[in-house]
């Protein structure tokens, strides 16, 4: 018998066959292709929510020194100021925001989370990067994988990326992590881990720092909130979504519907699922469409789908009017 | 803190189980490095997409067969690496079989043990000799024959010379035969 047939049996319990991690381009394109070989959904499907931020949120994000100008004036109010950019109207006071200020250091570079802001199913954390002492940190940072877990598991998504840096040359700079959840995630414990931190140039992509900055938290994020029951139904090629609740609070829109019949997600000839397209009407006669929006997302895996989007304006939930899926206009009373 | 590598084993078991996608994420980012070197040792001689597909073959392997992997046997790092080589035995011998591949790309077949003696050896007995094994020898054994790696490879990995590579080799050969012989043998 051959060695390498005798060692068949044999099991690696230690460290002597590890190699070192494949490039992030690389383990993207192997999980797409074991996703495909399992008859999975793709990574973004699985997680139901796809969360996205214009280049534009730049733009606005440069405002900040104005804004936390204007709204630092109000003594109870916490929220940072590069968090309060992400939104150029309405009133901030009435956005949910919770100050955290947990810390974790690697390799020379230290993390923190800031703060959060947002409501039951949609957090935006602003985290901070210092780098070690005299280290300029550009406009071309990036964490190589970001993971966010929230006890009990649940359809989730998330999204982060660095922030507009108004100073180049010191060693700070931050970035904002958006994340989605189906489930309300108050109370609930998340688990925060941003791995391998890179520069992301021309020339190509550099370790600036390997290994992991972990957080584990919880966030409270409940306040202003409109619930409507508008009924009716939308009729699409493959079924007809039923319309059964809108969710209006100060960052963001939830539409909950159900689906009959159930599509065949996972058959083999199942037709692609086409989520329907969401505007917002306020009382003003404002229309809010995908143009307008922070981020947003839509997400459903088997009776329920849920459309959220979240709009570069804060929303008094007041004034929001009616929606609109696929043109077909939802009155809210 | 360290965590506990039984626990984390768990977590990612029950991960797979339950978010397919985000578990198969992290076993990619862990062990997607190893799984590929574990194919192409095995895949010598194929074109680099065959690898490619044997290694997603192992991964969507390690999502359907989560639930055979038992804790009290092993980690479930062995457990996949030993999953990822007999898919790759498996499908090197389909090349073989279709002729895509020829029998010389084996490994040589050196001094191993006669099939009557082999045949009297438990699994156990194996795990015994090689992990009895001084190092660096018992890891560059395993690179040789684990996971079929050239020694101009394990060189190259584990930063040895080609030539003290090959002395430890064989050293280590005529060694694990005697611990073998002397206490694996199953009465």
């Amino acid at each position: 018998m051959k060695w390498k047939d005798l060692i068949a049996t044999y099991v690696p319990q230690d460290e002597a066959l590890d190699e070192p991690p494949l490039p992030a381009a690389e383990q993207d394109a192997l999980l797409e292709r074991t996703l495909q070989k399992a008859g999975l959904p793709g990574r973004e499907a699985g997680r139901k929510r796809k969360l996205f931020f214009p280049r534009r949120l730049a733009g606005v994000c440069a405002a900040a020194v104005l804004l936390l100008f204007v709204f630092g004036a109000s003594a109870a109010f916490l929220m940072d100021g590069r968090l309060l950019a992400l939104w150029s109207g309405g009133d901030p006071s009435t956005v949910a925001a919770v100050q955290l200020g947990q810390s974790s250091e690697n390799g020379g570079y230290t993390a923190t989370l800031v703060e959060a802001a947002g409501d039951d199913n949609l957090a935006y954390f602003l985290i901070e990067l210092q780098g070690p002492n005299g280290e300029a940190l550009a406009q071309d940072l990036g964490f190589a994988r970001v993971t966010v877990r929230m006890e009990d598991s649940v359809r989730m998504g998330w999204s982060c990326e660095q922030l507009p840096d108004d100073d180049l040359s010191d060693n700070r700079t931050s970035f904002l992590l958006a994340f989605d959840s189906s489930e309300k995630m108050s109370g609930r414990k998340l688990s925060i881990t941003l791995e391998d931190l890179y520069r992301y140039r021309d020339e190509g992509e550099v370790l600036a720092a390997g290994g992991s900055w972990e957080f584990e938290t919880a966030v409270q994020l409940s306040g202003v909130k409109r619930t409507f029951r508008p009924g009716g139904s939308l009729d699409q090629a493959n079924g007809t979504l039923h319309l059964s609740k809108v969710t209006v609070t100060p960052v963001s829109v939830s539409v909950d519907l159900w689906r009959n019949p159930l599509p065949l997600l996972f058959a083999k000839d199942a037709p692609d699922y086409v989520f329907p397209e969401m505007c917002v009407e306020l009382a003003d006669g404002t229309l809010l469409t995908e143009e307008d929006r922070l981020s947003g997302g839509a997400g459903g895996e088997d009776a329920s789908v849920t459309l959220r989007a979240s709009y570069r304006r804060i929303l008094d939930p007041d004034e929001v009017t009616a929606v609109i899926l696929d043109g077909v206009r939802f009155e809210l009373k | 803190m360290k965590k506990d590598p039984a626990t984390e084993d768990s977590r990612l078991a029950a991960l797979i189980k339950s978010d397919p996608q985000q578990g198969l994420a992290e076993a990619i980012r862990l062990w997607g490095g190893a799984a590929r070197t574990l194919c192409r040792g095995q895949l010598r001689g194929l074109p680099e997409e065959e690898i490619e597909e044997c290694v997603a073959d192992c991964f969507a392997a390690l999502w359907r067969d989560i639930g055979r992997w038992q804790p009290e046997r092993g980690p479930l790092k062995g457990w996949f690496y030993g999953l990822c080589r007999h898919l790759a035995a498996d499908r090197r011998r389909a090349a073989v079989r279709s002729c895509s591949l020829p029998l010389e790309q084996d490994l040589p077949d050196d001094d191993a043990l006669e099939d009557q003696v082999t045949a009297r050896l438990s699994a156990a007995a194996v795990q015994q000799a090689v992990d009895a094994l001084d190092e660096p020898a018992r890891t560059v054994f395993l690179h040789r024959y684990y996971a079929c790696q050239t020694v101009p490879e394990i060189a190259r990995t584990l930063g040895l010379s080609q030539k003290r590579v090959e002395n430890l080799l064989f050293r280590t050969k005529p060694k694990l035969k005697d611990l073998l012989l002397k206490g694996g043998l199953v009465p």
